[in-house]
């Protein structure tokens, strides 16, 4: 009799629960929605999550919170999103610097594990100079470089792959450069407004908008549209006949676990949709600009984005191999 | 000067004000639990933020800090817990003090020197921002070296009965602060986990290697307090604010090192006070009894004074390098980030009417901050009479709470009480335990700037002696070099004498 009575109730909760479940779904999302960054509070992309959630949320008709999940370099963070149950309710706001560890780190983790909604911004690794340096463009530096060995200081945060264009100046050009490794990527541009290095390995975008500071050259096909002025690697190597650069530079992305795309298409869709929306958004598009992100931030489909996001990260994890400085 | 009064014109208003008064308030709560700083605070309060103007926002920010400084001070002194790396210099000898009940008269000398040295800072920030923050632009990677290695002569005066021990003890923490990523990307000594890739939690070990020493020390005596407090503790309170204008001499110099370590951008707090404590005990007519017996108000000057221009000048480098000098100031630029401000060396010209204003708001909240933390002071003080029975397991739960919501990992709360038991065993064999602490404190970015000289002036060291900074610093270091080895020397042969006199006396009495 107990026993019957116990079949019953769990046939009758499965009853209630498999209608209830489809329901969630068309509901989605009936609950607040959580973005996972990778990195601490303040940080460049904690920024970008803050900044994006109310449009998001206003697109979505939902509520979102942001969570900081910062510390070891973005390998926190990443794996603590990908033990989250995937029902569409955790979201993943990383650096493809952070991916590429926590793939180099674990050994388990791979660039299938999560699908893009869009790699929100992608900036080439640039050059940077002093506006009065004696470097006026690349080939000084090549010049000097071959004649002086190991005098002319760059200075870049060991980890992420900004490091790798020197790797490949150093190695692939034959110039001998000197490293100095600096702690972030902030620390590098005080490094470099003080005199302390003679070049910053960085990104177009975070400081091409400060005086005192000239772009030398972009690790990128084609030149960046908001810095006309500076070539490519590639237009000086190939003048010089010197080996190709890779293409290298920084993202930032948005992502939601793989299995979530595969098990609920219609989340992932309602996802995507609400995020185009709010990056269309003029007044998150006025936000942008204002905080001087305008020119680095594009909105690309989702496929697109997630192609072009597996090939950084092979391309990172095997030109740190390949190319990397020597200390 | 028309400019001044307009700025101070725009912050006479009511909300602003009381925005300061809630900042300075809700932030001592936060600072007095050990683990969570200000970073944490602010982080909490960002939500909030989008509701206000920049103006508010960065008020309500500064006041916060301003708060949690001052807070972390508090259970310093009472119960010899430091909640953050700055907060560790004022307990040797507040802490003292508040053992041999005069708890109320640290607290106030603590208060009063945290108030002037913001003052001071808020001083030199209105009427020097622009040219400090440029000078502190020319500090290169041996320039830093020679300024951390400064504080880093703080392990050599702490000590039981053994000077070789201490430094034994310092340099292990030294050795243990190298664990994580090396400065040049490498992983040490993480055994291939990911939780030690950034190293050992310093926070969580510093709270846990003072507070369970600390629990067992109180399991012993019956209050905190060995000797019973006479008359009023307002009084005392009130004397104890004055300590600052009693020893200008020491509040000065003081001030003016943790304003200027303070703009140096990526060094702590800890870094500051350390260094004026030491720079204190050499300069004072009374320096060696710094730390010693029942603490002296002026040792508290030394260090407080540093703490609280400390944070002016690291306002004045996030404003105008757009650098964040701790995580305290990187979670508020987060928060301007919210307010839609481009952060970099551009910040101040773009913003320059809300920056004004919020320095001269600094200066109101040191002013603020008397009245706000007497009152405070005079309640907390009295945690000293508390039972040590109720008082222990309060802290710690408090210990356990704060070390956890620091990062969320409970493996951290692990660490703090195994690293908490190692300290008492330490004690008890007299390796100094704070010397392991101030290792692991200064060892990372000693490191880091280390490398940094090396790799920028290896086979090439005339040009870093070309440096006229450098140069001066490193006759700096030197001094204080020889004159820590002197006084640590004299103290040495004094404390051989006194332990030859007792002898003496003993042998004549068996006589």
């Amino acid at each position: 009799m107990l026993a019957r009575l116990k079949l019953m109730a769990v046939l009758t909760a499965a009853l209630v629960a498999l209608p209830g479940g489809a329901m969630a779904q068309s509901n989605y999302p009936d609950r607040p929605i959580t973005i996972v960054v990778s990195s601490a509070v303040g940080g460049s992309i904690d920024g970008l999550a803050r900044q994006l959630a109310p449009y998001w949320e206003k697109a979505l008709g939902g509520k979102i919170n942001v969570e900081n999940h910062e510390g070891a370099g973005g390998v926190v963070g990443v794996r603590y999103f990908l033990e989250q149950p995937d029902d569409g309710y955790t979201i993943l706001i990383c650096t493809e610097a952070h991916y590429t560890a926590t793939v180099e780190k674990t050994g388990t983790v791979k660039t299938s594990d999560i699908e893009l909604i869009n790699m929100q911004q992608f900036t080439p690794t640039t050059w940077y100079v002093l506006e009065n340096s004696r470097f006026k463009t690349l080939e000084d530096v090549i010049k000097e470089g071959k004649e002086k060995p190991d005098t002319i200081t760059w200075g870049a945060p060991p980890t992420g792959n900004s490091t790798i264009s020197a790797g490949v100046v150093e190695k692939g050009w034959g110039v001998d450069l000197r490293y100095v490794p600096q702690e972030t990527g902030a620390a590098t541009d005080t490094a470099l407004l003080g005199g302390h290095i003679d070049i910053k390995v960085g990104t177009a975008g975070d400081i091409t908008e400060v005086e005192g500071i000239r772009g030398l050259a972009v690790a990128s096909k084609e030149r960046v549209a908001h810095l006309p002025d500076v070539p490519t690697f590639n237009e000086v190597g190939s003048k010089l006949g010197l080996m190709a650069m890779p293409d290298i530079g920084t993202g930032r992305l948005i992502s939601v676990r793989a299995s979530v795309k595969a098990n609920h298409p219609e989340i992932f869709q309602r996802l995507a949709e609400a995020y185009k929306a709010a990056f269309n958004d003029p007044a998150y598009q006025e936000v942008l600009k204002s905080t001087g992100q305008a020119n680095s931030s594009a909105f690309n489909e989702p496929d697109a984005a997630t192609t072009q996001f597996r090939e950084l990260v092979d391309n990172a994890i095997k030109g740190k191999k390949e190319y990397a400085v020597s200390n | 000067m028309a400019d001044a009064l307009l700025a101070l014109q725009s912050l006479m208003s009511f909300d602003l004000f009381g925005l300061m008064i809630v900042g300075i308030t809700i932030g001592m709560i936060p600072g007095i639990l050990p683990g969570i700083g200000g970073a944490t605070t602010i982080a909490l309060t960002l939500p909030f933020t989008v509701y206000l103007s920049e103006l508010q926002t960065l008020v309500l920010l500064c006041s916060l800090y301003t708060g949690v400084g001052f807070g972390g001070s508090i259970t310093s002194i009472l119960v010899g817990i430091p909640g953050g790396g700055s907060a560790v210099a004022v307990m040797f000898d507040g802490h003292r003090m508040a053992k041999a009940g005069r708890a109320d008269h640290a607290l106030g000398a603590s208060l009063g020197s945290v108030c002037m040295g913001n003052g001071i800072g808020a001083l030199f920030l209105i009427f020097l921002i622009g040219p400090l923050a440029t000078i502190a632009l020319k500090f290169g990677p041996s320039e830093m070296l020679m300024v951390i290695l400064l504080a880093v002569l703080m392990i050599g005066t702490i000590r039981g009965k053994s000077s070789f021990k201490g430094i034994l003890t310092g340099l292990f923490g030294i050795l243990i602060g190298t664990i994580g990523i090396s400065p040049h990307g490498d992983e040490r000594g993480t055994m291939d986990t990911i939780y030690l890739l950034d190293g050992f939690p310093a926070i969580a070990l510093l709270v846990g290697m003072f507070t369970i020493p600390g629990m067992v020390e109180m399991c012993m005596v019956s209050t905190v307090q060995r000797k019973v407090h006479q008359g009023s503790s307002a009084r005392a309170l009130l004397r104890g604010m004055g300590a600052p204008l009693r020893h200008l001499r020491t509040a000065l110099p003081s001030s003016l090192i943790g304003l200027w370590v303070g703009i140096l951008p990526a060094v702590g707090g800890s870094v500051g006070s350390l260094l004026s404590y030491n720079v204190g005990r050499n300069i004072s007519p009374r320096g060696q009894h710094f730390g010693t017996g029942d603490g002296e108000e002026e040792g508290i000057v030394a260090c407080e004074t540093a703490n609280g221009a400390d944070e002016g000048g690291s306002l004045g480098t996030l404003l105008v390098l757009g650098v964040p000098g701790g995580s305290t100031t990187a979670a508020m630029m987060g928060a301007l980030m919210l307010q839609g401000w481009a952060i970099g060396p551009k910040l101040v010209a773009d913003h320059w009417e809300v920056v004004r204003a919020a320095i001269w708001a600094l200066m109101l909240q040191a002013i603020l901050l008397v009245p706000i933390g007497f009152l405070f002071c005079y309640y907390a003080w009295r945690i000293v009479k508390l039972k040590t029975t109720v008082l222990v397991p309060m802290v710690g739960a408090i210990m356990v709470t704060g070390v956890f919501a620091l990062r969320g990992q409970p493996l951290d709360v692990v660490i703090a009480v195994s690293f908490g038991m190692l300290a008492w065993l330490m004690q008890k064999t007299d390796y100094p335990p704070l010397n392991f602490v101030i290792g692991i404190l200064l060892g990372r970015i000693l490191e880091g700037e280390l490398v940094r000289t090396f790799a920028t002036f290896r086979g090439r060291w005339e040009l870093m002696f070309a440096h006229p900074l450098f140069d001066l610093l490193l006759v700096g270091f030197l001094v204080m070099l020889v004159l820590t080895i002197r006084s640590e020397y004299q103290r040495t042969v004094n404390e051989r004498e006194v332990l030859e006199s007792l002898e003496v006396r003993k042998a004549s009495q068996d006589v």
